[in-house]
């Protein structure tokens, strides 16, 4: 799981360097496998702006781009696809270290000649960033992007690379670890303040929820949002997605994921008007059923999975892919926001006998709060009505069949004791 | 005919008596005895001849053949016999103060010399060395450690399934460490009991340089009333004190593993760098060494013993990363790929 301290520090004000950080982590249980911090790695490198593309006199494949840096222009050799006057984008001067697109090896810039041509420097892709695995074409940063800046101070931050034991699903988000941090360092947790305005009808007249099998679902909540444009994320939106490795779709598809790894709940958006009378069954498959996912692969369903359903058919595999004909689409105008709980083991199965592992399935494998099904919603239809135009019901639809009273757990400090080997309070 | 051949064979012989050396023996073989010599040509003669002269004349040419290499294989021994003798008593001396040549001796395996220095130390330490079976069955090396059927931590352990099944279900393997053998201990022997158990282990992953599908580890299990965390911290430390020297540090982490809690990771500092960081561990500082913590009650209960009267710790050591280590082998592969040149070295 990848976490950007930028976004940490959203949640709780971090002190310590990032290396303490690391460390404090590791220690407790939550091993750290990597400190990638953009900030030292991104020496020598600029925001800079395409002022024009002209071949490459010696090379088909390859091109002239001149970047502006503010004062200081420069012509340099590039080979990729994506090269656009106008664009901003990411710099590279000689001597900057880089990683190398095709090995994968860090280097150091030099100036050389490619195809006869002095280059003396380079325009990047997020690869040779570090930032991922994508080396298609060059780096494209938003139109705003202030040309001249370092890209340090421009998106700069530090991302750690945890490996999170399968008994703490809960650091398994942002949130997660920041409440882990908060304990480590004593630092207080602030978590976002969500609300939002409720205009529109109330819910119940809009959603109904049934669950047929709450040994399966114990949980399940959902909340309809009208007046929906699907459109491109903004740009903090989908850089926050990019750091912790998950691809920007659109802004439908993106607060779904952003909240997930926000909050370690999974959601799903429904295109309101394709799940009929947006009446919501969560219901056993029957053996044979079929349903289209959104690979566009029909899957053949048995008794043994879970689907979220309508009157009519499933719609849905419950908590591991959405269904094709219920999927978000340019021409949604209401969403139909899901959030709920499921049984680990369930999901576990369908997941492996679909071949399907998913970012949620691996979350809801591992085992979820129930008390985070609610907040979550709540968190994304905040965004859905802040960045999508949405419009939010009075109210949310909450079925909780599992709900249990919360029980007290006792510790015996002797026995504790006993165990350690040592009297662990202070 | 008869004559011709006749003056051959003394012609030969003459010229035989006179050979001095092998090298000379060699030259009268090929000039009388070999594909060109006169001998063989009239052989090649024989069927110009008319049909009733081939019988005797080719019997004639056959026995003289016979009479020659019969010579020939003679003179070849005196010569080669005495060839020697020239060599003992003559100007070809032997030193027979020179040594002798040494028969090739065998030596253990870096690994097998890893365990036992191991299991010295735990001997010392009051453990018993047990060994336990390398094909398990599924109950032993899951259910009964606490992980449970779709339990994550299965696929962190690939498996080697082994083709039979029971009900319907998979349920032999080869194990895939050496944990099993402390609920196999504990279901015969009742506590206080102190065992380690050495042994091989597999694990379905890609081959590199630091990952092979079998390798070896050493399982440590001690169950007895009153035994603590800081009793596994102790042999431990104690542990890397005696066996990687008394200036070695050694950190425990929190880690999770199904069957203890709390679990431990124990690591010792790196001899590379120490601890200022580096491509060998990572620019940690730290080198793991194995996982350790107090063995989980649901493992205890299963057994029949009683979480509330006996505790216990374990603990699970990887092996051959100890002599990468002490030796600065950086290959895995090296320690089964058989080949004497590098098992000489140890």
């Amino acid at each position: 799981m990848k976490i950007s301290l930028k976004w940490l520090r959203d949640y709780l004000d971090i002190k310590h360097s990032p290396q303490e950080v690391a460390n404090l982590l590791t220690m407790s249980g939550t091993e750290v496998a990597r400190v990638h911090d953009t900030f030292s790695s991104w020496e020598n490198i600029l925001v800079g702006e395409l002022k024009a593309v002209n071949p490459h006199p010696d090379a088909d494949r390859l091109r002239l781009a001149t970047v502006s840096l503010g004062d200081e222009e420069d012509t340099v050799v590039c080979g990729a696809p994506n090269l656009y006057v106008g664009d901003k984008i990411a710099f590279a001067r000689v001597g900057a270290r880089l990683v190398n697109g095709h090995t994968g090896e860090v280097f150091r810039l030099k100036a050389g000649r490619i195809r006869g041509v002095v280059s003396p420097g380079m325009v990047c892709s997020e690869k040779e960033l570090g930032l991922s695995q994508n080396h298609e074409g060059i780096l494209v940063l938003p139109g705003d992007a202030p040309v001249g800046m370092k890209l340090a101070d421009f998106m700069g931050d530090v991302i750690i690379d945890l490996d999170v034991t399968p008994n703490r699903p809960d650091c398994l988000s942002v949130i997660g670890i920041a409440r882990e941090l908060s304990a480590l360092t004593g630092e207080a947790l602030s978590l976002p303040a969500v609300s939002y305005p409720e205009t529109e009808l109330p819910v119940t007249q809009k959603v109904s929820v049934r669950i047929d099998d709450p040994d399966l679902c114990p949980r399940y909540s959902a909340s309809p949002i009208t007046g929906i444009k699907v459109a491109e994320s903004p740009q903090w939106l989908k850089a926050r997605l990019t750091a912790l490795g998950m691809r920007p779709i659109n802004n439908i598809v993106d607060i779904t994921n952003y909240v997930m790894l926000e909050y370690g709940q999974p959601l799903h958006a429904f295109d309101y008007d394709m799940v009929t009378d947006g009446g919501i069954i969560v219901r056993r498959a029957r053996d044979g059923e079929t349903l289209v996912s959104l690979d566009g692969i029909t899957r053949q369903l048995t008794r043994e999975n879970l689907v979220i359903a309508d009157k009519e058919k499933a719609v849905a595999i419950a908590g591991v892919m959405g269904g094709e004909s219920s999927e978000v689409t340019e021409g949604t105008s209401t969403v139909l926001l899901e959030s709920a709980n499921f049984k680990p083991t369930s999901i576990h199965y369908t997941a492996a006998r679909l071949a399907l592992p998913s970012e949620a399935a691996q979350r809801f494998e591992r085992g979820i709060s129930r008390e985070i099904t609610v907040p979550a919603l709540r968190r994304a239809t905040q965004l859905m009505v802040e960045i999508a135009s949405g419009k939010a019901a009075e109210g949310i639809v909450d079925a909780y069949p599992g709900k249990k009273a919360s029980e007290p757990v006792t510790l015996s400090t002797e026995k504790v004791k006993q165990v350690l080997g040592m009297d662990p309070r202070p | 005919m008869q004559g011709k051949l006749d003056e051959l064979k003394r012609n030969a012989l003459e010229a035989l008596g006179k050979t001095d050396s092998l090298k000379e023996l060699e030259s009268w073989r090929v000039r009388y005895l070999g594909r060109r010599s006169d001998l063989t040509m009239m052989l090649r003669g024989l069927s110009s001849l008319p049909l009733e002269e081939r019988k005797t004349a080719g019997a004639l040419a056959n026995s003289v053949k016979i009479a020659l290499e019969e010579s020939f294989k003679q003179r070849e021994e005196r010569l080669a016999s005495e060839t020697v003798r020239a060599q003992l008593t003559g100007t070809g001396k032997i030193d027979i103060t020179l040594p002798g040549r040494r028969p090739p001796l065998g030596r253990l395996h870096p690994v097998t010399q890893t365990i036992n220095e191991m299991c010295d130390i735990f001997v010392s330490l009051g453990f018993q060395v047990v060994e336990g079976p390398e094909v398990e069955w599924e109950y032993y090396n899951f259910e009964a450690l606490n992980i449970p059927r779709e339990h994550p931590a299965r696929d962190n352990m690939s498996t080697f399934w082994i083709d039979f099944e029971k009900d319907g279900e998979r349920s032999m393997l080869l194990r895939t460490h050496t944990s099993p053998m402390q609920v196999r201990f504990m279901e015969k022997v009742k506590p206080p009991l102190r065992i380690v158990v050495p042994g091989k282990v597999w694990r379905y992953e890609a081959i590199n340089a630091t990952h092979i599908p079998m390798f070896q580890q050493i399982e440590g299990l001690a169950v007895d009333v009153g035994v603590s965390m800081a009793d596994l911290k102790g042999i431990l430390y104690e542990f890397v004190r005696r066996f990687f020297g008394a200036d070695r540090k050694a950190r425990f982490r929190c880690d999770y593993f199904p069957f203890v809690e709390p679990g431990v990771e124990l690591a010792i500092d790196c001899a590379v760098c120490h601890g200022s960081g580096c491509s060998l561990c990572k620019d940690s500082g730290w080198i793991e060494i194995g996982g350790a913590g107090m063995v989980h009650p649901e493992v205890l209960k299963r057994v029949g013993i009683d979480p509330e009267v006996h505790t216990g710790f374990a603990f699970g050591l990887g092996i051959e990363r100890i002599p990468m280590l002490r030796y600065g082998i950086d290959d895995v592969r090296l320690f089964y790929a058989n080949d004497l040149r590098f098992l000489r070295q140890f």
